[in-house]
């Protein structure tokens, strides 16, 4: 712990601060070149709240892979990892689901925006019919009711 | 934390609207109103075809029926996977459901607009008989441009038999496709395969096809680098002939068929299963990468699988083209008894990586296991090692965190003074999950080599065995 440890500042759009290790933020494409092209020691995301941005620092510290002296690497094990993952959308509400789809799409990070859409399609086919995704989602279907039968006819193979 | 939420009340975030993928979308649906509750619909194309990828084919096309923001999302899906099981109907016969779901299996390729990269069709015998899978061939391969196809006839309940492929020639002749897998067929002739110089990869499973046919399929293929042979022939005389110097990997599951002949100068991994040598079966193997260590391959004489893996990786980093197939270890039916050779630089980590892979998969049920160390020539004089050292990097690396099982462990070209073979070799001894013979091959090293050999063994032998009975011997 000795080790002086680069430590970077992320400011929300309603500007919450966060003291983050450079690691972390290195988990996101987006932020490490920005950490790269501009030194300033805070760097504001003004397209994030800091109710999400909180989440986004909570996934990449859990993520991020630590090595420590002695080479072992003491970065959660896999399933550990994947049971803090299951917790971690097991909480969350879709609205929250959605800013962090759209934080992690913005900011580069591929694990955290699969994780969401999974988190999403588990959703949807926990569902027994369209009709409950439309209600489960809030989508209103703009169809006659001919044009979703046509539908239904073209796609009638994915339907029993 | 947690914070009480309304999904109602959700614009937080209208200033993400002006991410690049976002207004992209809007631009192409400004037509559908979407409600603001309905906060997924506003989700860019890239983001629902993601969430969709987490589903099956039928779950995804099943979303087409929601509005008319979600009826072409699923067309533009990377893959699509058929299995007509799913759709046959209890009390009906097959024959009057096979039709009928055939034709809408079609209607569905035909729909999907997008790049269609990799589609997988389970289907019935009477598909290959009434020309469906040829007209679905032609539209995958000459019209969607699929790279991956995979066709696998299943066998049902009262289906007739009948798994004779009749296609037209060139049919798997197109740049686009670079993998196709058949699964369960009877070939008569391989000019379906004319001018396939664009298959990198080809798997044949279960298939029946004489042995002269079959060798003008490989023929066909010169860029073949993965070939997988499961082959239902019986043939005495002839000659099973695989010359191809792009070849990676190859299995080899072919019972019946008492001459092989591989020439393959890149070959990294040859995998046979069900072939016993040394009853009649003569195999030529000229493989340059595998000859130094295989030999004793072809002592053995069961049928169980053996697999010689000269480890490697390109200059990406990744490694050969068949590893995914060998990890699986449900490719191989009945994989008990493996033997596997292995040949593995332990100073490079991507190699070593591999090496754990492997044994990860395949250590479960090994009869034995040959490790061959490359790039010993190098000779380190310093590197005296204390056992707690070991510990802790045997720790590190901690190779055997599987439940494996291994009878016999043949280390070749062992260098006892280099770290990490000895970690290696030492965390054989303490896990405890060799069951019978540690051996260590010395007959063809110099003598000054032997010296180091004798010390590192003599601390292999003072290590707390995991298993007492564990013999530590010479070869």
């Amino acid at each position: 712990m000795e080790n002086e440890k680069k430590m970077i500042t992320l400011k929300s759009s309603d500007d919450v601060t966060f003291e983050v290790e450079e690691a972390v933020v290195l988990e996101s494409q987006f932020l490490s070149h920005l950490v790269q092209d501009c030194p300033a020691p805070e760097h504001k995301i003004k397209e994030v709240t800091g109710k999400i941005l909180s989440k986004v620092v909570e996934y990449c510290e859990k993520h991020v892979v630590v090595v420590v002296d002695g080479g072992d690497s003491s970065s959660s094990s896999g399933d550990d990892l994947k049971k803090w993952d299951d917790k971690f959308i097991k909480e969350m509400d879709l609205s929250t689901v959605y800013d962090l789809i759209a934080a992690a799409n913005y900011l580069n990070i591929q694990a955290l925006l699969d994780l969401m859409c999974q988190r999403v399609a588990d959703v949807i086919t926990a569902c027994k019919d369209h009709k409950e995704i439309r209600e489960t989602l809030g989508i209103v279907s703009d169809y006659t009711a001919e044009e979703e039968a046509e539908v239904l006819k073209e796609n009638e193979w994915a339907f029993d | 934390m947690s914070f009480p939420l309304n999904p109602f009340t959700s614009s937080t975030i209208p200033s993400m609207k002006k991410s690049p993928s976002s207004s992209s979308l809007e631009k192409r649906d400004n037509s559908v109103q979407v409600e603001e509750v309905d906060r997924i619909s506003n989700l860019s194309d890239d983001v629902l075809l993601k969430i969709l990828e987490n589903m099956s084919t039928e779950e995804a096309v099943q979303t087409s029926l929601l509005s008319k923001r979600w009826e072409g999302v699923w067309k533009q899906m990377p893959y699509l996977f058929f299995d007509m099981r799913n759709s046959i109907k209890l009390y009906v016969p097959i024959a009057e459901q096979s039709n009928s779901i055939s034709q809408l299996i079609t209607k569905v390729i035909n729909n999907h607009n997008g790049n269609l990269e990799f589609c997988k069709i389970q289907h019935l015998t009477h598909q290959t008989q009434d020309g469906t899978l040829e007209t679905w061939i032609q539209s995958l391969i000459h019209v969607k441009h699929t790279k991956c196809l995979a066709l696998e006839r299943i066998r049902f309940i009262h289906c007739p038999r009948g798994r004779l492929l009749h296609l037209p020639p060139n049919i798997f002749s197109h740049p686009a496709l670079t993998s196709l897998l058949l699964s369960r067929y009877t070939f008569e002739s391989a000019h379906a395969f004319n001018n396939c110089n664009n298959l990198i990869t080809l798997q044949l499973h279960k298939i029946k096809v004489a042995v002269d046919v079959l060798n003008t399929v490989i023929e066909s293929c010169p860029s073949l680098e993965m070939l997988v042979l499961e082959i239902f022939w019986n043939s005495k005389t002839d000659c099973l002939k695989i010359h191809n110097n792009n070849l990676k990997f190859l299995h080899l599951a072919c019972p019946g068929i008492d001459n092989i002949e591989v020439s393959a100068a890149l070959l990294d991994i040859l995998s046979v299963h069900n072939i016993k040598f040394g009853k009649g079966i003569n195999i030529v193997l000229d493989a340059p990468r595998l000859l130094q260590f295989s030999q004793r391959l072809w002592r053995i004489t069961q049928s169980l699988p053996h697999i010689v893996y000269n480890i490697s990786c390109d200059a990406q980093g990744n490694e050969n083209i068949g590893h995914e197939f060998l990890m699986n270890i449900e490719n191989y039916f009945l994989a008990e008894f493996a033997t596997l050779a292995v040949n593995v630089d332990m100073v490079n980590p991507i190699e070593v990586c591999i090496l754990k892979e492997v044994l990860d998969a395949w250590a479960r049920d090994l009869e034995m296991l040959d490790i061959f160390f490359k790039h010993n020539d190098v000779y380190k004089e310093e590197g005296e090692i204390s056992i707690d050292g070991i510990q802790n990097m045997w720790g590190y690396y901690s190779f055997l965190d599987v439940d494996i099982n291994v009878r016999t462990v043949c280390l070749y070209n062992f260098n006892g003074l280099d770290e990490d073979q000895f970690a290696l070799a030492a965390s054989f001894v303490i896990h405890g999950t060799v069951m019978e013979y540690l051996m260590i091959e010395t007959s063809t090293l110099p003598a000054y080599k032997k010296l180091a050999i004798d010390a590192a063994v003599e601390k292999l032998m003072k290590l707390p065995k995991g298993n007492e009975d564990l013999i530590i011997q010479y070869i």
